[in-house]
């Protein structure tokens, strides 16, 4: 992709070197806006983590623990649903039900807090209106679908 | 609706660790998350540095159009309060596509270049606008149709058959991503009236 986007630059006469640069010279500007809304969230999202509270939801259930917890934070954080989906596939397996169910969920849903937080934050939007509803809807809606679906093909 | 999640997250949080009495815990994560932001800012960074430089090419050149002329007829249907051939269609379209392919981190930096001028077409600056939000449940359903992240995970635990649940995804995504469209139709129906 790397080399198709540079080669389709020189044939239409780009000057692609300022071009890179001036592209570049953005990103300074977009993580100083970035930090302080990251900051917030991951605050927030760290004290309820270390405060054990979704083990004790989890007991609760009568699910495993770490599929739980992956379905609660797959909105919130990225690396540290991937944390777990390690720690699913090294205690069932890649292969087992449960490492499947976890991969699939990986796949159909993404981190909807994150993003939103560094989308609208990035710009400057403070009323976000329904965004959240309809984004943790489809993780909602994605997280069901995926537990049908592996009972059903696996 | 952020205040009320952040601050809901933070109290449950706090008053959970002081009826389980594992307070200290707390009072170190509280310093240890301005480290973890810097880190998290630190690893994106010259990501987006080298793929926003990539893509001001891409955009001068005249690429970003032509992609973008070749899927807006399906964005123009999503996005109805964009003009015809802005840039941001443009942004949005490579931002899917990447997605698509499960490179999430390399989508960020297109994702907020997307945004970025949706806000410059937007009346009230600090609402999010129609076309921002079906934007945001585009890609917070997870359009992913290769998740390549999962699958060298899988490899890496000696799976079997580490694709196998390529088409369980994908089927799954379709659901999602219906699902949110559908809800964002929905609210944004709502919200008018």
């Amino acid at each position: 992709m790397v080399l198709f986007i540079l080669i389709y630059g020189f044939t239409k006469n780009t000057n692609i070197y300022d071009s890179f640069i001036n592209g570049s010279k953005e990103s300074f500007k977009m993580c100083i806006q970035i930090f302080p809304n990251l900051l917030a969230m991951i605050l927030a999202i760290d004290i309820l983590i270390n405060s054990n509270i979704l083990e004790s939801i989890s007991k609760f259930i009568n699910y495993p623990y770490e599929i739980i917890s992956m379905c609660l934070m797959r909105p919130i954080s990225g690396s540290s649903t991937l944390a777990i989906l390690n720690n699913i596939y090294s205690k069932y397996g890649p292969d087992s039900f449960y490492g499947r169910l976890a991969s699939v969920i990986q796949g159909s849903t993404d981190t909807t807090f994150y993003v939103l937080t560094l989308y609208f934050g990035s710009i400057g939007i403070k009323k976000i209106r329904y965004s959240l509803i309809a984004g943790l809807f489809a993780d909602l809606i994605g997280i069901i679908a995926s537990i049908v679906i592996v009972n059903i093909m696996f | 609706m952020i205040n009320i999640i952040w601050g809901l997250f933070i109290i449950t949080g706090i008053i959970y660790s002081l009826l389980t009495n594992n307070i200290d815990i707390i009072n170190n994560q509280i310093l240890m998350s301005g480290k973890k932001t810097i880190e998290m800012v630190l690893e994106i960074f010259p990501v987006m540095a080298i793929w926003l430089g990539l893509m001001n090419i891409a955009l001068e050149s005249g690429l970003l159009f032509m992609f973008s002329k070749l899927i807006s007829p399906l964005l123009g249907k999503l996005f109805k309060d964009i003009p015809k051939g802005h840039e941001s269609l443009g942004f949005i379209a490579s931002n899917i596509v990447i997605n698509m392919f499960g490179l999430g981190s390399a989508a960020t930096p297109f994702g907020l270049k997307a945004m970025n001028s949706l806000q410059s077409i937007n009346g009230k600056k600090d609402t999010a606008s129609k076309s921002m939000i079906t934007f945001l449940v585009l890609n917070t359903s997870g359009v992913t149709i290769v998740p390549t992240m999962i699958i060298s995970m899988r490899m890496m635990y000696k799976s079997n058959n580490p694709t196998e649940i390529v088409s369980a995804c994908i089927i799954a995504t379709i659901c999602s991503t219906t699902a949110g469209l559908l809800m964002d139709k929905l609210l944004q129906r709502r919200c008018k009236k």
